[in-house]
């Protein structure tokens, strides 16, 4: 079968978009930005009869808050959720995720909901999704569900959505103006390039000191799917976030990690690599913690 | 600085071809679309090697849609290319050594059909275990890849005695170096088109570096007459070298002839120019290294060893020129110098900006650092006190003729705000953990070829109707801005204004043969074609202006855009157009030539394969770096590029060529190789191959010190290549003066770098 | 096959192809407009880079179906060489090109760019926003001069 042999339907409603998917016999792949399913396509690793081309649905498009509750449609693209004043006060560590994706091309084309549905473990927004806590709606003809970010994973490109089924919301809880985020990501150079490791990180702070009442923290890269540090974040509550607690909480971070070696990197700078993003990440983010709260309202 | 008397030499002329380059407007060669064509297809070999058992083609040829599938058995002439030796079969027959190999040619109505067809073709191989690492296939263990065993080339330089001078010396260095496989990442990939016209003439438009060489290795394969062949090799998005030796011109005219007069086109998908395009050579460079007390060196012992992969394109004179530059523009009495070119079935690797010197520069430039270190000295000071002058001995043992800029650019760098503020700047670091440091690192690179090889230039000046000069030069611009400099030394030469002139190169139906654009030679060489030239053209006007105003040639002054005729009635003035309608009406010539032969040495040293040359061009980085040291990251900050390139023929072509090259020269360090894992290539495209981005961009400043080099166009030289070599030894040296640690292995990744520095940490 | 219309540099223009056919050979194939390159073709360099509705995208891996009504500007809809834009001006006067084959890209995702902000840019802004534009031969730094350069045209003249 040839490329040019691929046809495309772009529905104008989710409606429309997921009866296709239900009833009609070709075999479909979603496109959204299409910079990762454009290059699938030209490496011939993908052989559908057609393309369900998601951008006319407009209902797929939005950055809202919603009673406690920010929702972030999938069509967002990284352009639009780092430009969001919204996103940048209540969800600076997705932001930061977004702002790390390729550069300004892939930013503008590129969708969240695209860089969920790849499930690359490499994937920059995905630990940023993991440190909100952020749950995934799916939506096919027969209903919705909800899936938390966590469970939402099975392996490399691999996730729990079904075949018929789209991803039609991402949603998480506003955070406080003591809930403060960061994101770390080692890649070969500063743009273009697929993370060798990635961390995100969340703190909920107690106001006026270094200490932190909880939080969580997510690596990519280092496993099948991104990876919570439940070791490393039951650390962060046991004292004042000081340099040598950071260095402490950050040296137990190879534990919590599986990676592997390819041609960017091999396992054990890997996991060596774990701990330092996480050390720089939590350094950083108390300077920033510091330098804010002397700052006078 | 001296003022500048000249309108157009010395000036920061924009380029020519800017305002078409900047609006999309300019034509390249895999932009061209032609009525009825058809596209072009190279089935590459599936193993790094094996025996050709069979091909069939039937599937493919009967797939709809294909016009012609061509394997060996269609090479009407020689099956084989190669700029010195053609060891490289154009379609592989019975053997194939690399997986850039091409078996089979295929041409169709679509991209697609004919990628369809290749993978219809039928090729039973058997497989043969591949010769991966160069020590390896010196053996006598491995198998042989050509008639004449793997080792392409062997070069040996001696002088003095090494072993004595190591007994005495007081400090002793000893170190392995081993060196990237760069590829050229030219954003144009390889591409071009191929046409029989009407006329039963061949045409192939396809980016070159000399395409008079080019039509020679096509006429040969297609046993064809080269003058029935015409090759267009401008203009090219980018080359750097790599598109030096063959890449798809031969493949473009076999299918040309099958497909019945209509135009075929090849553009090479990233994947495959990496695949198929050659590399720069990985080296392991052994060198040991002697100075006394006082810092004079004493003595350089070089083993180096370069992998040139499956066929030897110009692996030889890569590894000639490595072991020429190996001890860097120093003085050092003792040498035992020794390279070799080796085969292996790793890919292909060929010329590249820098020629075998990068490799050996990291080497030298290191071990000066060291030295320096262990004697407590300053690293400038060290190398100003071995470097050579005019008139001097280098260590390979020639008189340097020529004029030498190290001192020069030495006493620059010593000077400039970078280095003299060093301890301020190294500690202003932005987090505890980011190290900074400065290194610098010095170097020279030769201009034109060396011994044993022609080198000639050829410029033609032609009058047009309009009055303008049109200047003909086989050389292409590759992106360096040799048209424009070109045009200012004709404009200055010719004494008319810079719009006048109009520039043509790289077309063997319009051009002279003026050699390649390699060797940094194209300024040094077009410069001096077209100054041979001018003189022609001054004699032919100056004749037509006093046969016009009957007067004697005496009497005819060449003013600036006219000719004046000094006659009775007072000064008369001819215009260009003037001229040119009197030549044509007398059906006179109004096109002159100039030819140019560069200066050699005489002598070859013996067993040097082509040393010394005549002329070289000279520089010195320094660069400050930071060093994060919790991952390994470097960031090189602040780079100060000091060349000597004889006299500046135009400033902004030349921090263009500074610039270039020290990013070039940060990827090398820093971040740039093709792995390769049993022959085959893990680097897919530039997804994997990591080449620098604005954001990896340092400050760069270019301070050029002039050493006017009285043989070069307006004292002009080469610096196409020395611009990228010595700021590979700086960042090594700076990231020591940062972290303290020495990466030996590029590139300096940040897994290399982290690593170095936990293994000292345990270390101490 | 499908029949897209799409807006060019201004005109409307109605291309018959494969809706899977990527938007850098649509323009290059079908609308005879080769200013933008191919180079990688998979989005990491930026030369094949248009303007879609405004913001600066990787042509090789937008499809011709996922353009139709939408509004492309490629480099040659930005000026000609007898009427440049200010930012190609600017490339031509600091040296910003060498081989040029990466500038078309690298002019787009710069006009895009400048359109976009009201400010100065610093250098750190103009790098974050040509990070995805390879060039092998300029060593970038006369790129960012040029861009600054016509930065500061633009500002002046929107003051006037
Ligand atoms: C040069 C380059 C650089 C890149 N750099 C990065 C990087 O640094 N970090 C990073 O994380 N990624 C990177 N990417 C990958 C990619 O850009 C991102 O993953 C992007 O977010 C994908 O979004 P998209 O809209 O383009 O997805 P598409 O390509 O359209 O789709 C991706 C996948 O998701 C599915 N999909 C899309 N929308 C939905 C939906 N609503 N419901 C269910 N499935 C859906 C598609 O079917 C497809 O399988 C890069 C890609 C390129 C080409
Ligand atoms: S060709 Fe589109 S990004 Fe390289
Ligand atoms: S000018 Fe050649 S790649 Fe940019």
């Amino acid at each position: 079968m040839y490329v040019s042999e691929i046809d495309m339907l772009s529905p104008h409603s989710l409606l429309e978009c997921l009866y296709l998917l239900e009833n009609d016999k070709a075999s479909f792949r979603l496109l959204a930005g299409g910079t990762d399913a454009v290059v699938r396509m030209k490496e011939g690793k993908w052989q559908h009869d057609c393309w369900l081309n998601l951008n006319n649905i407009d209902e797929l498009k939005f950055i809202a808050i919603e009673k406690d509750e920010i929702h972030i449609g999938p069509l967002a693209t990284h352009s639009e959720i780092i430009s969001s004043p919204l996103l940048q006060d209540h969800a600076d560590v997705l932001v930061q995720a977004s702002r790390e994706v390729g550069a300004a091309q892939m930013q503008n084309m590129g969708t969240i909901g695209g860089n969920i549905g790849t499930a690359s473990p490499a994937g920059d927004t995905i630990p940023a999704l993991f440190a909100l806590g952020a749950s995934i709606e799916l939506t096919s003809i027969t209903g919705k569900r909800q899936v938390s970010a966590e469970d939402f994973f099975i392996g490399p490109g691999k996730t729990v959505a079904f075949p018929n089924e789209i991803i039609t919301k991402i949603s998480f809880k506003i955070r406080g103006k003591h809930d403060i985020g960061i994101f770390q990501k080692l890649g070969p150079r500063k743009a273009q390039s697929i993370s060798i490791v990635n961390v995100a990180i969340s703190l909920s702070m107690k106001e006026g000191t270094k200490e932190c009442l909880g939080g969580r923290i997510a690596f990519g890269s280092v496993g099948p799917t991104v990876l919570r540090a439940k070791k490393c974040e039951a650390m962060l509550s046991l004292g004042e976030l000081s340099n040598d607690m950071i260095s402490n909480i950050s040296s137990v971070a190879w534990k919590e990690v599986m990676p592997i070696s390819d041609i960017r990197a091999s396992a054990s700078y890997r996991r060596d690599m774990a701990s330092a993003l996480l050390e720089r990440g939590l350094y950083r983010l108390m300077k920033r913690w510091a330098d804010n709260e002397r700052k006078p309202l | 600085m001296k003022e500048n008397h000249f309108k157009y030499i010395g000036r920061r002329v924009p380029r020519m071809d800017a305002p078409e380059k900047v609006t999309g407007t300019l034509k390249y060669m895999t932009d061209y679309h032609f009525e009825q064509m058809v596209w072009g297809k190279i089935l590459r070999s599936k193993y790094p090697y094996a025996r050709i058992e069979s091909i069939d083609t039937s599937k493919a040829e009967s797939l709809p849609g294909v016009v012609c599938v061509l394997t060996h058995k269609d090479i009407p002439g020689f099956n084989g290319f190669g700029i010195v030796v053609p060891d490289q079969p154009v379609l592989a027959r019975d053997v194939v050594r690399c997986t850039g190999d091409a078996v089979a040619l295929v041409a169709a109505e679509t991209k697609e059909i004919a990628e369809q067809a290749l993978s219809l073709i039928e090729v039973n191989y058997e497989r043969l275990n591949p010769v991966t690492d160069a020590e390896f296939a010196m053996s006598s263990d491995a198998p042989s890849l050509h008639e004449n065993g793997n080792i392409h080339s062997h070069v040996i330089i001696k002088n003095g005695n090494t072993e004595a001078a190591f007994e005495e010396a007081d400090v002793i260095l000893e170190n392995t170096f081993y060196s990237p496989r760069q590829m050229h990442a030219f954003i144009e990939t390889e591409g071009g088109w191929g046409v029989v016209e009407p006329d039963g003439m061949l045409t192939i438009r396809c980016p070159g570096q000399y395409a008079y060489r080019d039509r020679l290795q096509i006429a040969r394969a297609l046993a064809m007459n080269p003058a029935r062949i015409r090759v267009i090799s401008h203009p090219i998005g980018g080359a750097f070298g790599g598109k030096d030796e063959i890449t798809v011109q031969i493949y473009l005219a076999l299918l040309a002839l099958h497909t019945g007069g209509r135009p075929v086109k090849i553009h090479l998908s990233r994947e495959e120019s990496v695949i198929a395009g050659i590399k720069r050579h990985p080296f392991k460079v052994q060198m040991k290294t002697a100075a006394k007390k006082d810092g004079t060196l004493l003595a350089n012992q070089v083993r180096a060893v370069a992998d040139t992969g499956a066929y030897a394109s110009l692996g030889g004179a890569v590894i000639a020129l490595a072991i020429e530059h190996c001890c860097g523009p120093y003085k050092i009495p003792n040498v035992d110098l020794e390279g070799f070119c080796v085969y292996t079935n790793n890919g292909i690797s060929g010329a590249f900006r820098g020629f075998g010197v990068n490799q050996v520069c990291a080497a030298i430039e290191t071990h000066m650092d060291m030295i320096a270190e262990k004697l407590g000295m300053d690293p400038i000071e060290l190398r100003k006190k071995n470097a050579y002058e005019k008139g001097d001995r280098s260590s390979i043992g020639h008189e340097l003729k020529t004029s030498v800029g190290t001192l020069k650019t030495l006493e620059t760098a010593e000077n400039c705000e970078l280095w003299k503020n060093r301890e301020t700047h190294k500690k202003n670091s932005s987090e505890p953990w980011k190290k900074r440091g400065i290194g610098v690192a010095t170097s020279f690179h030769a201009v034109g070829m060396g011994i044993g090889l022609p080198d000639y230039g050829a410029a033609t000046i032609e009058l047009m109707p309009d009055g303008t000069f049109k200047i003909g030069v086989g050389c292409e611009d590759i992106g360096g801005g040799n048209s424009t400099v070109y045009a200012q030394v004709a404009a200055e030469l010719l004494n008319c204004d810079i719009d006048k002139i109009t520039v043509i190169q790289g077309d063997t139906a319009k051009t002279l043969d003026s050699g390649t654009v390699t060797a940094s030679r194209s300024t040094y060489t077009g410069g001096k074609a077209i100054a041979a030239a001018v003189p022609h053209m001054f004699r032919l006007l100056t004749e037509a202006a006093s046969a016009l105003h009957k007067v004697e040639p005496e009497n005819i002054l060449i003013g600036e855009n006219e000719y004046y005729a000094i006659t009775e009635n007072g000064e008369q003035a001819s215009t260009y157009e003037e001229l040119y309608a009197y030549l044509q009406e007398n059906r006179l010539s109004t096109k002159v030539e100039g030819h140019f032969m560069l200066p050699k040495e005489k002598e070859e040293l013996p067993g040097s394969g082509g040393a010394p040359h005549h002329l070289y061009g000279y520089l010195t980085h320094l660069a400050l770096v930071e060093v994060d040291t919790l991952t390994g990251e470097t960031e090189v900050l602040r780079v100060v590029s000091i060349p000597d390139a004889g006299k500046v023929l135009n400033p902004q072509g030349l921090e263009g060529q500074a610039e270039g090259g020290a990013v070039m020269g940060i990827g090398y360090t820093l971040y740039e190789d093709v792995l390769m894992e049993g022959g085959y290539h893990q680097t897919a495209n530039f997804t994997n191959y990591i080449i620098p981005t604005i954001r990896e961009t340092p400050v760069i400043e270019t301070f050029p010190v002039e050493s006017t080099e009285e043989t070069g166009p307006f004292g002009a030289k080469g610096i196409g290549e020395v611009v990228m070599i010595p700021i590979i030894a700086a960042i090594m040296n700076a990231i020591y003066d940062a972290a303290g640690v020495r990466i030996m292995h590029l590139p300096a990744t940040p897994e290399r770098i982290y690593q170095a520095l936990k293994s000292r940490d345990v270390r101490q | 096959m499908k029949t897209i219309d799409f807006f060019v540099n201004g005109t409307e223009i109605s291309v018959t192809c494969s809706p899977s056919k990527t938007l850098l050979e649509v323009l290059r194939e079908d609308a005879g407009l080769t200013g933008s390159k191919e180079c990688c073709g998979k989005g990491e360099c930026g030369s094949c880079t248009v303007s879609l509705n405004g913001l600066p995208v990787c042509s090789c891996l937008v499809l011709a179906g996922q353009v139709h009504g939408e509004n492309i500007i490629t480099v040659e809809g930005i000026g000609t060489p007898e009427n440049m834009d200010p930012v190609q001006q600017a490339f031509m006067d600091e040296g910003a090109t060498q081989c040029g084959y990466c500038t078309p890209g690298l002019i787009v995702s710069a006009r895009s760019y400048l359109n976009s902000i009201g400010h100065l840019p610093g250098l750190d802004e103009i790098k974050q926003a040509l990070g995805g534009n390879l060039c092998r031969c300029t060593g970038y730094t006369k790129i960012l001069k040029a861009v600054q350069t016509a930065a500061e045209k633009q500002l002046t003249f929107r003051e006037l």
